[in-house]
């Protein structure tokens, strides 16, 4: 999939992976890949300053925990992020529904004379 | 990639050191706060450690785990490039904090000196310090700036990196002016010998202005550049 369409929907699909549990960069991005096998596969280190926006924007938090010999940033869903991802699943759910009928030819609608 | 680890240019390969280059070339990429940049550094490090993990699991030499996880991962450069909007929104706001914060500094020297008797008439006010309206849209500017930037901004209009650095540049410039126009006025009333002002508070007010526009002049700057490098 194009980067460039990928875009616009990823901060959700990061809120998304976040709301099964608290969870560490990579394994954000593990999960946005996997869940979608294998179709979001950007380069993993650009999908990383999406969890910063979201962080700056006080949709997701994250806090730094030391194992393994080194320090790893943990990130949680916040009660915006929640109420967000809410919010931009009706969104998807109106858009989707209305562009798939579109592309599928559906008629259903009043012809101009 | 297994395949990659019969080769003999790959047996050579230190895969610690492979990534610590890498994880160098990013530090010199990034262009931002200095602890926002070690943090990047820190966790793109551990996914990258995390991802050859993986890969060593799934039966992989040392080696071709440490290029696997390199090669998902992206260049430096695409990494670098991509973390610069997150960045320079974070240096834009702690611009914007340090114009809040030493403003009032700047600013409580030239209402000692210019402002007129107690009470207080705005007119009067106004008349003394022309620069006041300037100065209230600066902080207004800044507060909407830090607002929707910030923690508030899903519920604002989203403001690009680009155009956040832009407005940041414009109230720098903006407080630069009323230093400059300040510092003007006061020469003026100086060099005509009229000023009932004490001295030592003219030298104070003076001072902070002075000491103020380097930094102004370098943060403009900055931003300046900055919002090119995001076009």
């Amino acid at each position: 999939m194009r980067a460039e369409t990928l875009k616009g929907h990823l901060e959700a699909l990061l809120l998304a992976v976040l709301e099964d549990g608290d969870a560490h960069g990579y394994a954000v991005i593990e999960a946005l890949r996997e869940r979608s096998k294998g179709l979001f596969d950007l380069p993993t280190g650009t999908m990383y300053p999406a969890l910063h926006r979201l962080q700056r924007t006080g949709l997701i938090d994250s806090r730094w925990e030391d194992g393994q010999g080194r320090r790893r940033r943990v990130y949680t869903l916040t009660d915006a992020g929640r109420s967000a991802l809410h919010a931009e699943r009706t969104s998807w759910a109106e858009f989707s529904t209305a562009v798939s009928r579109l592309l599928a030819g559906d008629r259903a609608w009043p012809a101009t004379p | 990639m297994a395949g990659d680890a019969l080769t003999p240019a790959s047996a050579a390969v230190d895969p610690a050191g492979e990534i610590a280059a890498y994880l160098a070339a990013l530090d010199r990429g990034l262009r931002g706060p200095r602890r926002m940049r070690a943090d990047i550094v820190d966790e793109i490090g551990d996914g990258l450690l995390t991802a050859a993990d993986r890969h060593r699991d799934r039966g992989a030499t040392p080696a071709a785990a440490a290029r696997a996880a390199l090669a998902e991962v992206g260049s430096p450069e695409l990494v670098a490039s991509a973390f610069a909007g997150e960045l320079a929104t974070a240096r834009a706001r702690h611009l914007l904090t340090a114009l809040l914060l030493t403003g009032p500094l700047v600013g409580a020297w030239w209402l000692l000196l210019l402002a007129p008797a107690w009470p207080l008439d705005p007119a009067e006010v106004w008349e003394a310090i022309p620069v006041l309206p300037l100065v209230g849209a600066a902080v207004v500017v800044a507060v909407v700036v830090l607002t929707a930037t910030g923690r508030h901004a899903p519920r604002l209009p989203r403001l690009t990196p680009r155009r956040t650095v832009r407005v940041v540049q414009a109230v720098a410039t903006a407080c630069a002016a009323v230093d400059v126009t300040m510092l003007v006025l006061l020469a003026t009333v100086a060099i005509a010998g009229t000023t009932v002002h004490p001295p030592a508070l003219m030298v104070v007010a003076a001072a902070a202005s002075l000491a103020r526009l380097p930094w102004l002049g370098r943060s403009a700057h900055w931003c300046r550049r900055a919002a090119l490098s995001l076009d």
